[in-house]
């Protein structure tokens, strides 16, 4: 008995002498200070506690927000659907960065009138052999239907016989005769 | 005027113009804090110079003005760089003015050494002596070429590193299709007189190459270092860097690849190693004694081709390093020493050569780069100017 007596004094000096030293002694009064700041403190934390409790008692608000929610598709599906997706967001971020940089690099050319000047003028140099060509028969064609226009008359057989002294007649008709022997050669023998 | 910006990018060439739209397109707080310092108003396309000299493309073409490429948001300098003082994070320009910085990018290029061959300067764009390497002479190639009546047609590759390893013989391919087309090529000796022990670095390419030397019948000397050009009297002057030998080669028409260094006032900075590029880690392009320089592009010493397409890989390395150092993150970027070299072998035809710093292909296409490709050849032509100007310049290439 005696022991514990000794001991709860020693317990009551070693509180005095700690608040005795000034730097708690300035911590007890700050916190006084503060005690009514806390209090307030205390009191909102009790009144958003009351508030909680307050709406899971209100069946009619519970129900409603109940009735909100299932008009949406939020189901197990959806909520996996979504950690899946956030597995995916590194991946799916470089895909869209690089969706960004052809879309920039696309504006870019577009915006560019040097660019595109450059891209058309070399296209015009690919295609001006084959429109060069298109344009050469055009003109043949239009020469030949103008004369055809401007000098009807009647063909002769001189005009004929004519004819047939020039080159281009010749290998045309030299064509003509060659075909006409491979397909006579070709009909007997599928006739033997 | 500002004297101190988060980040000063010395050049703006094609690396410096593409890392400083990279930064900004990264980080939007840094619109009005890059410095881009360069005092010329122009900014060249120069792979096309290789087509320009065959007459192939129209010089104008690789001509836009500085001050439509500068990005938006990057403030242009326009001015020279004379000093640089990374211990106390500034450099100083030609008018006098300190800037200071928080972090620096050195992209300010490679520069071409046109009087370190006796007889070049004073006669470059004359007497059937003509050169690639200069917007101003660029169309005498192809007036040289053009007009070539038959000879000796003489193409130099030097005993210096050069900004795109595989023109010096671009040109001379183009030519030779050219001498065929023209109907010269019977009375014509086409040589290649190179420094390199090889016709290129990398064996897949190598072996493709040999075979197009062979069959175009190129006259193909290595270890050859043109010294001298005796113009009037139509002689090259060749020194062999083995046997020391001294060799004259009468020429009619010469194309030479000049030799090229670092910028003087780069060579002489302490941001130098001792053959005077920037000296910086391979892998992050990060200097190896100041943490906040980066370099990149011609004036880095990086162990690989100096080419736009390294640069194209090596501008994105620095941007991301950089901002991830402005984080005080770790560098996240490493730059394995791709660079690529669109090789033509003659009008519509192309090999692309790509590699990495072990000199492994490290092809993009589906497809056998080795081979000579006419699609190769019309994406050299038409689709990579339009890259170069509105994806690489831009950041988003």
């Amino acid at each position: 008995m005696k022991n514990e007596n000794a001991q709860e004094g020693g317990d009551l000096l070693q509180l005095m002498t700690e608040l005795e030293r000034p730097e708690v002694q300035q911590s007890l009064t700050s916190l006084l200070n503060k005690l009514p700041e806390f209090e307030k403190s205390i009191d909102s934390i009790g009144n958003a506690v009351q508030f909680g409790k307050a709406v899971f008692e209100d069946q009619t608000a519970i129900q409603k927000y109940d009735q909100l929610l299932s008009t949406y598709n939020l189901n197990i599906e959806t909520i996996t659907a979504m950690v899946a997706l956030l597995e995916k967001l590194p991946k799916l971020l470089k895909l869209i960065e690089q969706l960004e940089e052809i879309m920039e690099f696309v504006t870019a050319v577009i915006q560019d009138e040097q660019s595109v000047d450059y891209l058309m003028s070399n296209v015009k140099e690919y295609a001006d052999p084959f429109v060069r060509k298109g344009k050469d028969g055009l003109t043949l064609f239009e020469e030949v239907q103008n004369r055809m226009e401007c000098n009807p008359q009647n063909v002769k057989l001189f005009s004929l016989v004519k004819w047939l002294k020039d080159p281009m007649v010749q290998k045309g008709l030299c064509y003509v005769q060659a075909t006409m022997e491979v397909l006579n050669e070709r009909t007997q023998k599928n006739n033997g | 005027m500002k004297t101190s910006y988060r980040v000063v990018i010395v050049g703006g060439g094609s690396a410096g113009i593409s890392v400083a739209a990279r930064l900004l397109r990264q980080s939007q707080a840094l619109m009005g804090e890059v410095a881009i310092i360069d005092p010329a108003k122009k900014h060249y396309y120069q792979p096309l110079w290789t087509l320009v000299g065959g007459g192939a493309a129209k010089k104008e073409d690789s001509e836009r003005s500085m001050g439509s490429l500068i990005p938006q948001g990057a403030v242009w300098i326009q001015d020279a760089v004379t000093s640089f003082s990374p211990e106390e994070n500034a450099l100083t320009i030609a008018e006098g003015n300190t800037l200071t910085y928080d972090y620096l990018v050195v992209a300010s290029g490679i520069e071409i050494n046109w009087n370190a061959i006796k007889g070049l300067s004073e006669n470059l764009g004359t007497k059937n002596v003509c050169s690639n390497y200069s917007y101003e002479h660029v169309d005498y190639t192809w007036e040289t070429i053009r007009s070539f009546k038959g000879g000796t047609a003489l193409f130099t590759h030097p005993a210096s590193p050069v900004k795109c390893g595989g023109a010096p013989q671009k040109i001379m391919y183009l030519a030779e299709d050219h001498f065929q087309r023209s109907d010269v090529r019977d009375k014509t000796k086409v040589i290649f007189g190179s420094a390199n022990p090889a016709i290129f670095d990398v064996e897949k390419y190598r072996l493709a190459l040999e075979k197009v030397v062979e069959r175009k019948q190129i006259d193909a000397r290595f270890r050859r270092n043109l010294i001298e050009i005796k113009a009037d009297e139509k002689i090259a002057v060749f020194e062999h860097l083995d046997t020391h030998e001294i060799e004259e080669i009468p020429y009619d028409m010469i194309h030479v690849t000049p030799y090229m260094q670092a910028p003087a006032f780069i060579r002489t900075s302490a941001l130098a190693d001792a053959n005077g590029w920037v000296d910086v880690h391979p892998y992050t392009l990060q200097h190896v004694r100041y943490a906040n320089v980066f370099a990149l592009g011609d004036n880095a010493n990086l162990p690989t081709s100096k080419t736009g397409a390294a640069i194209r890989k090596q501008a994105p390395v620095v941007a991301e390093n950089l901002i991830a150092l402005m984080r005080q993150q770790p560098m996240p970027a490493t730059y394995d020493g791709y660079s690529s070299c669109p090789i033509v072998t003659g009008y519509n035809k192309l090999i692309l050569a790509e590699f990495n710093y072990d000199k492994q292909p490290v092809e993009s296409m589906p497809f056998n780069q080795a081979v000579e490709r006419t699609s190769m050849y019309v994406m050299k032509k038409d689709l990579l100017p339009i890259m170069y100007w509105d994806g690489m310049l831009k950041g988003t290439m």
